[in-house]
């Protein structure tokens, strides 16, 4: 019997996304933020500029402006 | 050689230490985030500078002016840590973040735990990585974080060291070290948010 599940709030989608940018996520973590994703507008603006941040960092130690 | 070949020389050489010395902001926050000593990064921040002037000769524009002065810069660290290793007092652990999340995090989120407000759509993010008033604000936002935060994120994202490394360096728990990252990078998004890309919106 499937479980209901539990939906994600945006603040535990947030941690999950800054969590995988340095470890890996469970299996059962990457499907219910996935879902959570599609759903949620202002979460997938933060996964970008997640991976801005990150791109920021690159540059910035390259000292490339 | 001619007078004039030596003034194009030494023009030549007063523009290159100009550049050379326009890192100097980045190998200090870069020296501070290994040694956690703002007076000892700056000896080696020196040191490594005069390095790199004595032998720019064999600097060979393979790679960037930066990221050459930080493969000297991390020869110099190296150096200083294995003189000062005996002195264990430096690096005495931070203390552990507190695991309960703090106030300016409650107040990014509403009740049921959303966006309060919805998070903004950045306009233009990569025309912005062209502007160097852009990096200024990004090294403000850093320099804003709590001590410890800043120095951990400044390894994880600028430095590219992985967790596990950054856990031995800090003596803190991988948990604690994810926790921090996150927080950091909350606190950056926010700062950004609001310090270049809200008024870009506007």
């Amino acid at each position: 019997m499937n479980e209901p599940k539990a939906e994600l709030s945006c603040r535990e989608a947030a941690r999950l996304m800054s969590l995988r940018q340095d470890t890996n996520l469970t299996p059962a973590e990457q499907e219910d933020l996935k879902e959570h994703l599609y759903q949620c507008l202002g979460c997938r603006r933060f996964e970008e500029q997640l991976a801005f941040l990150r791109t920021l960092a690159g540059r910035y130690a390259r000292g490339e402006v | 050689m001619a007078k004039s070949e030596n003034v194009k020389q030494s023009s030549q050489q007063a523009a290159l230490y100009a550049e050379v010395e326009s890192h100097r902001g980045y190998l200090l926050r870069f020296a501070t985030a290994k040694l956690r000593d703002g007076d000892q990064a700056e000896e080696v921040v020196q040191e490594a500078l005069l390095a790199a002037l004595e032998g720019v000769g064999s600097f060979a524009g393979q790679s960037s002016l930066r990221t050459w002065l930080t493969s000297i810069l991390k020869f110099k660290i190296i150096d200083y840590q294995r003189r000062v290793i005996s002195d264990r007092a430096h690096f005495a652990s931070a203390p552990d973040e507190d695991q309960e999340d703090p106030a300016w995090m409650d107040r990014m989120f509403d009740d049921t735990g959303h966006w309060a407000p919805r998070l903004a759509e950045w306009t233009n993010p990569d025309n912005a990585l062209q502007q160097k008033q852009f990096f200024e604000t990004f090294e403000r936002c850093m320099d804003k974080l709590p001590k410890a935060a800043s120095r951990v994120f400044f390894k994880r994202e600028v430095m590219g060291v992985d967790t596990e490394e950054i856990c031995k360096e800090e003596s803190i728990t991988a948990s604690n070290c994810w926790v921090m990252l996150h927080r950091a990078r909350l606190a950056l998004r926010e700062c950004l948010d609001r310090n270049w890309f809200q008024g870009a919106r506007t």
